[in-house]
């Protein structure tokens, strides 16, 4: 049994929770407000009051399996005394028997702490209106997908982030070409000359975002980019009360290679734009150092809504942060072929018209 | 001793009549050591090498050169004695160019490596050799160069009388030829390319046309036009044989010179009204691939269907293309339905990587501390113009009147 935590309303001692408009805990029972400083200090006292649940443990039912339990964590609520079970990645998640947020505070203890956190920014409500937004304008989408489709799950989920800042020293070689033509009587002539173009210098990044999650498509999570870290504060357990959380699965070191494609990308990008008057630019070598490479642990908050239909299944994503929506929607193949012999037909209809016209003057 | 003084009288008489047999033998304009050419292939380049030396007096050479040093070449061993000369050569990829004469005061090194990339600008050998003859041939016409008569006169000196006796009998030939066929007939075949059923055939629709439009038709093919131009004996042929109807002598000519493999259009009144240059450039666009297959019959039923097409859209209107014009549209509006359904489309695709961490740039960071550029290399392609191979003009004679043409 894991050490569990519940924040609960010093007034009725309901579960409170965090609330994404008022960016405070709200208590949903008696509507009481508490700021979130205050809960720097009292996060360090429910470090210490954590024996109770310790006693709740019972020897009832057959015991696991080896093996069994591997991937498995068992909590017990505080409120109700439910079981609630979770993955070795689960740090925050409600009861499903009493409806209260929960958070595992030996998720995010010692050196598995987060460095920072966005908080939410976005509720559900806004993640169902972005969902219904995002329908909105789309011609082929089929009408029996908006119309009979009953979202499965919505959650709103801290997914675990690696941040990298480094400052990057860059020996670039670019080859350019510049082209001149003339013509003669008979023949088009076209010269290209070849020149070798170096570029060296330095760039920084900050807080390049690499999924740390093995349960979230990492295609998926880097569509809703960009994230700002300029929201981001000091982790808090706080934060998490009302909403999922997973702790990382994929570590710094495994995550980095991402990052790195993304930053010589951009390096080699960045330095070609000081390369001009050539016709074209490509890069013939890249060397590239990183200095002061450091790796920060964030959780960023993602609304995750899935849904199925015709027997697939569809995840959509929203940025919690600034409410950036994505998710692909299924095709209506017959509404396709409408549009497409539709748009033929008048198209070809209107140029016939106008050559006839044409041909009658 | 006698007996050895008329052995070496004998020799040396067999060698002077070697010699001679070798001076009368056809000249060799393109020499093949790397056997790169079929004989076939050799035989037309010479042949178009000899019209262009018929032309201008100018000799061109071209030679692919295996068994030769080519440094130490003595170009008396391909061109003989001819003074006004062209001549590009290579031997294990070393190419050198000579000219002598007229061609040496007029050709620059400029002019020497628009032959050569003539010759290089083309695929296949035979392609680069045609290539070569044909910009050496245009350039003498550019240049106006013609040294026929002065060739004409050291030939006659140095040539024997039996030679005088030839040249004599070739001018005659020559303005046998210059006079133009006199007929009457709609079909003429001097040169006999078609068979009695072709003619009939031919003579038919022509009839047909004439009867159908009121404008003269007509066909003739010669074996020269001898040293008449085609132009002007295109227009003889037709004013001496007093073809056209009506007042502005409406009518159409199509004329064949095999010497020369040129065709000429002329289109005369109303049929210059409905044939302008630009239709008999069509026109013969339409047929050269027939004239060049030796399709004669084939040619000159297109080139009739195609004048009846234009002298009946010229006195009825052109009817409406629509099958063309339906086909034109549906492909359009297929190819706008393609990209309006693809946008469509893609409006239901959010999902995408990011490949840049442009976002997470620090601002102000970029420091260039070394910027350095220099040149490499440089290549030249080129590229054949599209060649118009006609060329048309336009002459009057108291009515519009359109020539033009081409070779096959």
């Amino acid at each position: 049994m894991s050490e569990l935590q519940q924040y609960k309303c010093p007034c009725c001692n309901g579960a409170i929770e965090f609330n994404a408009n008022a960016q405070k805990m709200v208590c949903p029972y008696c509507d009481n407000e508490f700021e979130m400083e205050t809960l720097l200090s009292y996060d360090e006292a429910l470090k210490n009051d954590t024996e109770s649940s310790l006693e709740w443990e019972t020897t009832a039912g057959s015991e696991w399996q080896e093996g069994e339990t591997a991937g498995l964590r068992v909590y017990q609520c505080k409120s109700c005394g439910g079981e609630i079970v979770g993955d070795e990645t689960t740090g925050a998640t409600s009861c499903p028997y009493c409806g209260n947020p929960v958070v595992m505070m030996g998720q995010f203890a010692g050196a598995l702490k987060p460095d920072y956190v966005i908080p939410f920014k976005y509720d559900k409500k806004a993640a169902l209106e972005a969902l219904k937004k995002h329908y909105g304008g789309k011609k082929l989408l089929p009408k029996a997908f908006k119309d009979q489709n009953h979202l499965e799950e919505v959650k709103g989920l801290y997914v675990p982030f690696w941040l990298y800042d480094t400052d990057v020293q860059a020996n670039i070689r670019y080859r350019g070409t510049r082209t001149h033509t003339w013509s003669d009587s008979d023949y088009i002539y076209t010269e290209t000359s070849y020149y070798s173009i170096i570029r060296n210098g330095s760039i920084g990044f900050e807080h390049v975002p690499v999924d740390g999650s093995t349960k979230i498509d990492d295609t998926l999570m880097e569509s809703i980019e960009p994230f700002n870290f300029s929201e981001a504060v000091d982790f808090q357990t706080a934060y998490l009360a009302g909403y999922l959380a997973d702790k990382y699965d994929v570590d710094s070191q495994a995550s980095v290679e991402r990052a790195n494609e993304r930053i010589k990308k951009s390096t080699e990008e960045a330095f070609a734009s000081t390369v001009n008057g050539y016709a074209t630019v490509f890069p013939e070598s890249t060397s590239i150092n990183l200095n002061n490479g450091v790796a920060k642990y964030a959780l960023y908050p993602i609304w995750i809504l899935t849904t199925s239909w015709n027997g697939q299944k569809y995840t959509f994503a929203m940025n919690g942060q600034t409410g950036k929506f994505v998710g692909d929607l299924p095709m209506d193949q017959s509404a396709y072929t409408k549009y497409l012999v539709g748009t033929t037909a008048l198209v070809a209809l209107i140029v016939f018209a106008i050559m006839f016209v044409i041909w009658l003057l | 001793m006698k007996n050895k003084l008329f052995t070496l009288l004998a020799i040396f008489a067999l060698f002077m009549s070697t010699i001679g047999m070798i001076h009368a033998a056809p000249t060799t304009y393109i020499i093949d050591e790397f056997n790169v050419l079929s004989d076939d292939e050799i035989n037309r380049m010479n042949d178009q090498a000899e019209k262009i030396e018929k032309e201008s007096g100018i000799g061109v050479y071209f030679a692919y050169l295996e068994n030769s040093e080519i440094s130490d070449l003595d170009v008396t061993s391909i061109v003989g004695d001819k003074k006004d000369y062209f001549l590009m050569a290579e031997n294990e990829e070393i190419w050198i160019i000579r000219a002598g004469g007229i061609m040496e005061e007029k050709v620059t090194d400029v002019d020497g490596d628009a032959f050569r990339k003539a010759y290089d600008s083309e695929d296949t050998y035979i392609g680069g050799v045609k290539a070569y003859l044909e910009n050496v041939e245009q350039f003498i016409e550019d240049e106006e160069i013609n040294v026929t008569v002065q060739s004409s006169e050291q030939d006659n000196d140095s040539q024997s009388g039996a030679n005088e006796q030839n040249s004599t009998q070739e001018n005659v030939t020559d303005n046998k030829e210059s006079i133009v066929v006199k007929t009457t007939s709609n079909l003429y075949d001097g040169a006999d390319l078609l068979s009695t059923d072709e003619e009939n055939s031919l003579k038919q629709e022509i009839d047909e046309i004439i009867k159908k439009h009121k404008v003269d038709i007509a066909i003739a093919t010669v074996q020269t036009t001898g040293n008449k131009a085609i132009d002007d004996y295109i227009a003889e042929y037709y004013d001496i044989n007093g073809f056209g109807t009506g007042e502005n002598r409406d009518g159409v000519l199509f004329l064949i010179s095999m010497s020369e493999r040129q065709y000429r259009i002329l289109s005369n009144g109303l049929g210059a009204q409905a044939i302008s240059s630009d239709d008999i450039t069509s026109i013969g666009n339409n047929i050269v691939s027939d004239l060049t297959d030796g399709n004669y019959a084939s040619a000159f039923h297109t080139f009739l269907s195609d004048c009846e097409y234009e002298i009946n859209g010229e006195i009825n209107g052109f009817p409406f293309p629509f099958g063309m014009n339906a086909t034109i549209a549906a492909v359009g509006g297929f190819i706008v339905s393609l990209f309006t359904t693809g946008s469509m489309k893609n409006q239901l695709k959010s999902v995408s990587k990011q490949n840049k961490a442009k976002d997470y740039m620090k601002p102000g960071s970029m420091n260039l501390e070394n910027s350095n550029e220099f040149f490499l290399y440089r290549t030249v392609s080129s590229q054949r113009k599209a060649k118009d191979d006609s060329d048309s003009s336009s002459r009057s004679s108291g009515s519009s009147r359109n020539v033009g043409g081409g070779s096959f």
